[in-house]
């Protein structure tokens, strides 16, 4: 004895409403990301010395939403249905990376910059790869028989 | 055309006082959103600070990205390489000739 109870549009709205809203939300905090207070930290208190941190942040997003309604036309005496669905998809990343800190103390507002050796390292590692490739196709000794040949 | 798709902002934050020094921070954003596409991609970085000392002298403190500034100087460095190589290649062959 299942009595199936028919969805309303109002219903259908409603679940539709939200989920517009839950993507609005996602997307305020993704302009949120714009704000300068994302990038500075709160100041960190050790004696006389406050340490502000300082990160570049980067936020990527994408999404997408849909919805529709349907309705059943009366048949052979069974009745009619209406409905609706709706459906929503998206993925997002944020990057963080310390920047700089700023230190405050009695002697005056010092910046001091943040040195990443790891990205230094991976940057220099890809462009001797790239160097070294190019090169070995520049000095190859096919290219060079192919040039002798004329091809 | 691209323009309407990036558009980058300096933003100036709330100024935090410690001690007698107060420090206005200010960042850049970069905004990469393609029109009638639901999402995008941000890019917010620190740019400089302002500090106000108790005496009401002004002195503005840039931030640099030295690993930034370190990448970017790799990847260019072995691009202006590759290409004098290939220069002075290009120049030896036609010497040849």
């Amino acid at each position: 004895m299942d009595e199936e109870t028919p969805v309303t549009p109002n219903e259908s709205e409603v679940g539709i409403t939200a989920s517009v809203e839950a993507v609005e939300n996602t997307l305020d905090k993704f302009l949120d990301t714009a704000n300068v207070s994302r990038v500075y930290g709160e100041p960190i208190y050790h004696g006389d010395i406050a340490i502000i941190p300082a990160a570049e942040v980067l936020t990527g997003l994408g999404f997408g939403t849909g919805y529709g309604f349907g309705s059943g036309e009366e048949e052979d005496g069974k009745a009619s249905g209406k409905g609706g669905g709706g459906g929503g998809g998206g993925a997002g990343r944020t990057l963080a990376r310390p920047v700089a800190v700023i230190e405050v103390s009695p002697e005056g507002v010092r910046v001091k910059e943040v040195v990443d050796p790891t990205k230094i390292a991976l940057a220099a590692l890809t462009a001797a790869g790239f160097m070294m490739g190019m090169l070995m196709r520049l000095i190859s000794p096919k290219r060079a028989l192919r040039e002798i040949k004329g091809e | 055309m691209l323009a309407s798709f990036i558009t980058t902002e300096t933003q100036v934050g709330e100024p935090v006082s410690i001690g007698d020094t107060t420090i206005v921070p200010m960042a850049k954003s970069l905004r990469f959103q393609i029109p009638k596409l639901q999402g995008g991609l941000i890019w917010n970085r620190p740019v400089s600070l302002l500090v106000r000392e108790p005496d009401g002298s002004e002195e503005v403190l840039h931030i640099r990205d030295v690993t930034r500034r370190v990448q970017f100087g790799l990847i260019l460095g072995s691009l202006a390489g590759l290409l004098a190589v290939w220069f002075v290649q290009r120049l030896s062959k036609e010497e040849d000739k």
